[in-house]
């Protein structure tokens, strides 16, 4: 496919230089004019939408707004969980309709969606033995993703027997496992405290770097938002459109822990914050 | 409570019983209407150790065993299909509901009429009773389950038989097992009808026997087999429940086992 891969040199170069927009390159996703309206008892509700938005290949982006904006609807639209009511998704410049089953796209969801009655590594594995990749090979794979998470000591427990922060690192590697093109996360580490949170903060970019992937995170903490993507976009209230996107100005590697001192935290923080602040008192 | 106290609990239970029982019979109660856990007792010495209990046992053995996993197959086939296919749900349902209500002694004599007297009337008999739980518990078990877990397997690229057996099944187990489990007791009722309806052999053609001479030991010894029988049932289910749960909480495992 055209432009389906980037060069590592070039990830470097979008990387190095978040600002840059309307570059000539593949674009990971595009969403394209998407709404969302549907019936409840009390008549038609417009949720969501018209959106426009793009994310280049290898960037991290994040979606934020006040809660109910439609956030995570537009996530699982480009998921294929939700059907917009208009308007087109394109994943690597394919038009798709419905779940992707193409294998491009991993979704980590906001609540535990692992299969309980599979171990660890079986549930790593799911993706891989529905596609049939050869046993050797899954094997191999499952080993990597449960040393890239840091959840080798657990694969043979079951999902019950994992704490939050565990079960969040499985689904990860669940998601990552068939190396799709673009990671969805609905957010993600909500349920988590806030320490393991800034570990997973952590865990994530390393992954990040790492693997290449293209992220859509989707999240209602604007410092999260900030410590992790390359830009953020930011949505109105219901029904939810993009108002903004805001270029983070900090450099990568970021130091997650001491995120709040680091050049550009601040700035763009200054930049969000009033964004975000009119749809929360327009809201309330 | 600890399972010692447990098990304590239900051996004191049954020795009042059968105390008050013995106490009872003859000075309450005139003893040929309800005997006495004393002749009882000899009586079932007498029916294991002269080796008359064998036939009986084996024809009701021999048509649970083969009727109730068959009812049990059919039932999470057909929830199964009915529950998946939503129209073919609601057009059967009502012709399914219909029929449960009806009492299987009504039907009893139409299976024999089919299948003859033997083995193979009392084992349609069996399925047609444990069917109807297995079924409506499959079928439930589809209603409620998250569908979440249906698009997520197929957004990791699961489809067809890995969908079913890999996802759904396992997804509704629970729901399986409840069926299994609470059509176990229901195996005997089944078997026990077929032959009080028209049988050669059986532990259900032994009670009637007896209690039309109106032997009320002998019909004691029959009711106490049958027992006996409801109850290996259940533990040998909830033993085959326990292990292929196992990915449940222990103590979610545990409710379900009380």
């Amino acid at each position: 496919m055209k432009g389906a891969s980037i060069t590592r040199s070039q990830l470097e170069e979008i990387r190095n230089h978040p600002n840059t927009e309307g570059r000539t390159q593949a674009l990971a996703v595009r969403v394209q004019g998407i709404t969302k309206r549907y019936q409840s008892d009390s008549g038609a509700v417009h949720a969501l939408g018209p959106i426009d938005m793009s994310v280049e290949q290898g960037r991290f982006v994040s979606i934020v707004g006040p809660s109910g904006c439609g956030k995570s609807t537009l996530l699982n639209i480009i998921a294929g969980f939700v059907f917009p009511t208009d308007g087109d998704v394109y994943v690597l410049d394919a038009l798709t309709r419905g779940i992707d089953t193409n294998c491009r796209i991993g979704y980590v969801p906001q609540d535990n969606r692992l299969f309980p009655w599979l171990r660890t590594a079986a549930n790593i594995e799911f993706p891989l033995k529905a596609q049939g990749w050869p046993k050797a090979r899954r094997r191999q794979r499952v080993d990597e993703l449960l040393a890239l998470v840091g959840v080798t000591q657990a694969a043979n427990q079951f999902i019950y027997q994992l704490s939050g922060g565990m079960r969040k690192r499985v689904a990860i590697a669940q998601a990552l496992s068939y190396d799709p093109v673009l990671l969805l996360m609905d957010e993600p580490f909500g349920s988590l405290d806030s320490q393991t949170r800034m570990l997973m903060h952590e865990e994530l970019l390393r992954i990040w770097q790492e693997t290449q992937k293209t992220v859509i995170f989707v999240t209602h903490d604007m410092v999260e938002a900030i410590a992790l993507s390359d830009r953020v976009f930011v949505m109105s209230r219901a029904p939810g459109t993009l108002k903004a996107e805001i270029a983070v100005e900090m450099t990568r590697p970021r130091d997650i822990f001491y995120i709040h001192g680091q050049t550009g935290f601040d700035s763009t923080y200054e930049k969000l914050w009033p964004l975000l602040h009119d749809e929360l008192v327009r809201n309330a | 409570m600890p399972m010692g106290m447990i098990i304590g609990s239900r051996i004191a239970l049954t020795i009042a019983v059968l105390g008050l029982w013995q106490l009872a019979s003859g000075r309450w109660i005139p003893e040929w209407t309800i005997s006495s856990p004393t002749e009882v007792s000899v009586r079932l010495y007498d029916f294991v150790a002269s080796g008359e209990i064998w036939p009986h046992l084996s024809a009701t053995l021999q048509s649970i065993l083969i009727g109730y996993p068959l009812g049990v197959v059919v039932g999470v086939v057909l929830g199964y299909v009915l529950g998946r296919y939503r129209v073919l749900g609601q057009v059967l349902g009502p012709f399914i509901i219909g029929i449960k209500g009806v009492p299987t002694l009504a039907f009893a004599p139409l299976f024999i009429v089919w299948f003859g007297i033997g083995l193979t009337s009392k084992v349609a008999i069996v399925m047609f009773t444990t069917f109807f739980f297995c079924f409506f518990n499959t079928y439930a078990g589809l209603r409620h389950m998250d569908e979440d877990f249906v698009s997520f397997a197929r957004l990791l690229g699961a489809k067809g038989s890995t969908l079913s057996f890999g996802v759904i099944l396992p997804a509704i187990s629970p729901d399986i097992f409840t069926g299994i489990r609470s059509s176990a007791p229901l195996s005997v009722i089944g078997a026990t009808i077929g032959e009080f309806v028209a049988a050669r052999a059986g532990i259900g053609v032994y009670v009637r026997q007896a209690a039309s001479v109106l032997d009320m030991a002998g019909t004691f010894v029959g009711v106490i087999i049958l027992v006996l029988l409801v109850l290996m049932l259940d533990i040998i289910t909830s033993r085959i429940e326990q292990v292929a749960l196992n990915w449940m909480p222990k103590r979610e495992r545990g409710r379900r086992a009380a």
